[in-house]
């Protein structure tokens, strides 16, 4: 009976070794994410592509008639808007115009004179276990989506792609503490390093930044380009507090994001730079970077 | 049969926590449905069964989500355990039994969840911990009743069922 018991406590001794040998061999530092992973991920996919679409009918049902009253309204507010993104786009055509006449004189090309190869993929599922920040997309390698392609929303920094199936692909968003890119004051052209999450929906940290930096609160915070992964010139946010550190070297910043992560439906990624000349497609029109930030410096 | 449903609820348990964040955007958290099925399994079915099917639904759930494989298998499979303990001894029939036994179990989960992650290098923050894992437990002891009721029917039938068919045997 002893002996049975001292066996039982091996087998489940090596078992819970082998357990936490797989669960640290699966861990952030693996490339990609575990091969059965995928396969479930891809029967789940057309169930979660369903469910996002119920959900998102039902809300637009409901919504219709919540907001009936206000219709006459919203309304007279979006031929507003409208009127204004017509006289924002044609700025930014002439801006784009202006800003190729003089790169064409100044005899170089930046990345800022291209436009990007968009592919507009929606949200379908969020956060696999409430520990990490993760959003699933419909879109996966069939759409030409791959590892490391940079994820944007309208209004800029959304997060990176961290594994692909053929019809998802998971984006480690910008606030989750495994996200780091590398970040520039847009008012100075200073890169101070990089930028963080912190694991909070509306926090990103700037870390071990010189004590003399010049960085202050207000301060616009773009990516840098530097690594290959995100485009530089695209908007991260906006910096809120600097704080010294206790060791009286260095300083960090706390970085209000300006795409508010809690609400993500619909994201583009960047599957690549276009070259000039090619027509630009509608998709990319709808959801324009801000002018200041796409034109370049 | 049961053992089928109990496929069938892990995986709706799966895709409802997949979607669950698009319909409230609360504090980033969301029920752990599956830990839910794993209780409520283990008091009908003891420890060891309780044991395994918590192993079971954790991998499964560790398999989907393709990261940290056997962090789910490892924490569910231990609160399996220890609800199945009680099974004998606790009057299944109120309502208090599973809200307390979901309170623990869920702390004990993520307790396990945030140890073993650390130890395999994954960088959760304590505040984060506390701050996601108030509303986890908080959604997760809230769905009790409306979930538990269902189940116990299920449950008690099928099992009867099937206990029945054995003593036929």
């Amino acid at each position: 009976m002893k002996r049975k018991g001292a066996l039982w406590a091996i087998v489940f001794t090596a078992a819970v070794i082998l357990l936490l040998y797989l669960i640290q061999q699966t861990g952030w530092q693996s490339a990609d994410m575990a091969a059965p992973g995928k396969v479930l991920r891809e029967i789940a996919w057309p169930v979660q592509n369903v469910a996002s679409a119920v959900d998102s009918g039902l809300r637009r049902f409901f919504g219709f008639f919540r907001d009936i009253r206000d219709l006459r309204e919203e309304n007279e507010e979006l031929k507003e808007s409208l009127a204004a993104a017509e006289y924002w786009i044609q700025q930014m055509k002439e801006l784009r115009e202006e800003n190729l006449r003089l790169g064409e004189l100044l005899g170089y090309q930046t990345i800022h004179s291209r436009m990007f190869d968009l592919v507009i993929a929606r949200v379908i599922g969020k956060d696999a276990d409430n520990w990490n920040q993760t959003v699933i997309l419909d879109k996966g390698s069939s759409s030409g989506l791959d590892c490391d392609m940079a994820v944007l929303a309208p209004a800029g920094m959304v997060g990176r792609i961290i594994s692909v199936t053929p019809h998802t692909a998971e984006v480690l968003l910008l606030i989750d503490r495994e996200s780091a890119i590398g970040a520039r004051v847009m008012e100075t052209r200073f890169s101070p390093g990089m930028v963080t999450g912190t694991g909070q929906d509306d926090l990103l940290e700037m870390l071990r930044v010189d004590h003399d930096a010049e960085i202050e609160p207000g301060q616009t915070v773009i990516t840098s380009g530097y690594g290959s992964i995100f485009p530089q010139g695209l908007m991260i946010g906006t910096i809120e507090k600097v704080l010294p550190d206790s060791n009286g070297l260095t300083k960090r910043a706390t970085i209000r994001p300006v795409v508010d992560f809690r609400i993500l439906e619909e994201v583009m990624v960047i599957r690549g730079l276009r070259e000039e000349g090619e027509d630009i497609p509608e998709e990319v029109r709808d959801f324009s970077i801000p002018p200041d930030i796409r034109v370049g410096h | 049969m049961y053992t089928i449903a109990l496929a069938g609820f892990t995986i709706a348990g799966l895709v409802l926590r997949s979607i669950f964040p698009r319909v409230l955007h609360l504090a980033w958290s969301t029920p752990d449905f599956l830990l839910l099925l794993v209780v409520f399994n283990a008091m009908f079915r003891g420890r060891w069964q309780g044991g395994v099917a918590g192993f079971l639904i954790g991998l499964t759930e560790d398999l989907f989500f393709g990261r940290f494989i056997g962090l789910n298998a490892l924490a569910k499979c231990v609160v399996g355990i220890l609800s199945g303990s009680l099974s004998k001894s606790i009057f299944k029939e109120n309502m208090w039994v599973p809200v307390i036994n979901v309170f623990v179990g869920s702390l004990i989960s993520m307790t396990l969840v945030f140890l073993v992650g650390h130890l395999a290098g994954a960088r959760w923050y304590f505040t984060q911990i506390v701050y996601q894992g108030f509303f986890e437990v908080l959604f997760n002891v809230c769905l009790v009743p409306f979930l538990y009721g269902p189940f116990f029917h299920f449950a008690d039938k099928r099992l009867q069922v099937k206990e029945e068919s054995d003593s036929g045997d």
